[in-house]
C-alpha cells in the first residue's frame, strides 16, 4: 500500500511536472513527454512486469486527463515499460551510460507506439516527416530527466523489489 | 537470466494489461458510463493542479518562447512600432468608421453567430502532447457550456467541446481526425462529411459525388443538416485540392481551416448542442 501511495506520487508530479514546464515548451513543433519517462525508469529499475504496470497506471491517469481516446497512452506505456524493462533484465554488464542509452531507445519506441496506436485508433494525426522531431524532443527531454527520475522511481518501488535485477 | 517463471508471469501480466488497456479503449469509444465518471473524477482530482501548472508554466513557456524566437520577437517589436505610428494616424478616421460600421452590425449583425446565445472564453491552456489536439477554455459548465457546443472565432469553426467541468473546458480542434461533422460546398450547395486531416487540414472524403463542380478556393461552411450538432452557415474553410476516390465514384477534397489554430488567445463558445438553427 505503502509502495502504491509513492508510486502514486510519483506519477502524479510527473503529470504536474508535464503539464507545468514540458507542455508550454514546443522544440521543432514537438513536446515532450515525461510521463512516458517514469514507464521507462519502472521498467529499467524494477524489471518488465514491474513497468508495465507502472506504465498502464501512469498513461490511463495521463489519459484522462486528455481529451484523445481513454487507454491509448495506457497501452503505449504498458509496451515501453514492458520493452524497457526486458531490455534492462537482459543487460548483464552495469555502466551508466547504459540506462541512459536505454532511456533514449525506449523514448524513440514510446513516440512510434503512440503514433502508430494513434493512427490505428483514428487519434491525432501525425505526418511522417514531423515524427522525427517529436522523436528527438522526447527522447532528448527523458535522457536529461532521466536520472532524477529513475531515482525517484527506485525509491517508491524499493521494497520488496530492491534485490531485483537493475541497471542502476 | 531470469527464470522462465518469473517470466511467464511477467508476460501474464503484460497480456492482461494489454486487454485492460483495449478494454477502457473500447468503453470510452462507446462512451460508457465508467469512464466518463473516471474522467470526471480525474479533471476534479487535478483541476487545481492544472491552474496552479498553468501559473507557474506560463511564464516557463513565455520565457522560452522569448528565448527560441528571440529574432522573431525583435522584427515584431519593429513593425509593431511602426503599425502604432500608422494606427496613431488612422485613430480619428477609425472613430468615424467605427460609429459607421456600429450603425452596418445593427443591420447585419455577425452573419453566422446572428441572435445565437454565446459566451467569449479565453483560452488558458493548450495541447499537453505533440500528439494532442485540444486546447482549454476558462469558461465550464457554471457559464452553461456543455459537451458537442460549437466552438468558433470571428473567422469561422474553430472546434466542439469535448469535455467540460464547473470552470473549464476542453476544446477538441476541428482538425482532430476523430472530429467528424457535415459541411456544405457554399458554390454548389453539395453536402459531405470533414474530418481531422494531416497538416493542420480537413478532408471531405464522403458524400461529394464525382460529377460535383467543386475547384481549388471554393469556400466550405457547416451543413447545418438535420442530427448536426453545429448550426449552419459557419464558414469552416477553402478547398485547397481536389481528387477522386480510387473508385472514382466521389471527390476527396483538402480543406484549408478559415480560423487560424495556432496560438488562439480566445474564441466563442455558441451555447447550443444541435438546437442552433
Amino acid at each position: 500500500m505503502v509502495t502504491f501511495a509513492r508510486v502514486a506520487l510519483v506519477v502524479f508530479v510527473a503529470i504536474v511536472v508535464q503539464l507545468s514546464f514540458v507542455a508550454p515548451i514546443t522544440v521543432l513543433g514537438a513536446r515532450g513527454d515525461v510521463v512516458l519517462l517514469v514507464a521507462i525508469a519502472a521498467g529499467i529499475e524494477a524489471g518488465p512486469e514491474r513497468g508495465a504496470v507502472v506504465g498502464f497506471a501512469a498513461g490511463l491517469t495521463f489519459d484522462l486527463l486528455q481529451a484523445g481516446p481513454a487507454g491509448l497512452s495506457a497501452l503505449a506505456y504498458t509496451l515501453v515499460g514492458y520493452a524497457a524493462g526486458t531490455f534492462g533484465s537482459a543487460v548483464l554488464r552495469s555502466s551508466w551510460w547504459i540506462p541512459l542509452a536505454a532511456t533514449v531507445l525506449a523514448s524513440a519506441l514510446g513516440v512510434v507506439v503512440m503514433a502508430l496506436l494513434e493512427a490505428v485508433f483514428g487519434g491525432a494525426p501525425v505526418t511522417v516527416g514531423h515524427l522525427p522531431a517529436i522523436v528527438l524532443v522526447v527522447a532528448a527531454i527523458n535522457a536529461l530527466l532521466s536520472r532524477p527520475t529513475r531515482w525517484a522511481v527506485r525509491r517508491a518501488l524499493a521494497p520488496p523489489w530492491r534485490d531485483r535485477p537493475s541497471l542502476r | 537470466m531470469a527464470p522462465p517463471r518469473r517470466s511467464r508471469r511477467s508476460r501474464f501480466t503484460l497480456l492482461l494489461l494489454v486487454l485492460a488497456s483495449l478494454t477502457v479503449l473500447t468503453l470510452d469509444y462507446r462512451d460508457t458510463a465508467p469512464v466518463r465518471g473516471l474522467r470526471s473524477v480525474a479533471a476534479t482530482v487535478f483541476s487545481p493542479v492544472r491552474s496552479l501548472a498553468d501559473t507557474v508554466g506560463g511564464p516557463v513557456g513565455n520565457v522560452w518562447n522569448g528565448i527560441t524566437r528571440y529574432d522573431g520577437v525583435r522584427a515584431e517589436n519593429r513593425r509593431l512600432r511602426q503599425r502604432i505610428d500608422q494606427l496613431q494616424g488612422d485613430r480619428i478616421r477609425s472613430e468615424v468608421d467605427a460609429r459607421e460600421l456600429r450603425q452596418l452590425r445593427r443591420q447585419a449583425d455577425i452573419p453566422f453567430v446572428g441572435d445565437l446565445p454565446k459566451v467569449v472564453a479565453q483560452v488558458v491552456s493548450g495541447p499537453v502532447t505533440s500528439f494532442d489536439q485540444t486546447f482549454e477554455i476558462d469558461r465550464g459548465t457554471g457559464d452553461g457550456l456543455r459537451k458537442d457546443m460549437p466552438v468558433v472565432t470571428d473567422a469561422g469553426l474553430v472546434g466542439r467541446v469535448v469535455r467540460v467541468t464547473g470552470d473549464r473546458a476542453a476544446i477538441q480542434l476541428v482538425t482532430d481526425s476523430r472530429f467528424r461533422f457535415g459541411v456544405r460546398l457554399t458554390r454548389s450547395g453539395e453536402v459531405g462529411i470533414a474530418r481531422g486531416g494531416r497538416d493542420g487540414r480537413l478532408v471531405v472524403d464522403e458524400g461529394v459525388s464525382a460529377d460535383t463542380d467543386v475547384k481549388k478556393g471554393d469556400t466550405v461552411t457547416t451543413s447545418g443538416v438535420d442530427g448536426s450538432v453545429f448550426p449552419p452557415k459557419v464558414p469552416v474553410g477553402t478547398v485547397v485540392s481536389v481528387r477522386r476516390t480510387d473508385d472514382r465514384t466521389e471527390k476527396v477534397l483538402e480543406i484549408q481551416p478559415v480560423a487560424n489554430l495556432d496560438g488562439l488567445t480566445y474564441v466563442t463558445v455558441l451555447l447550443c448542442d444541435g438546437t442552433c438553427r
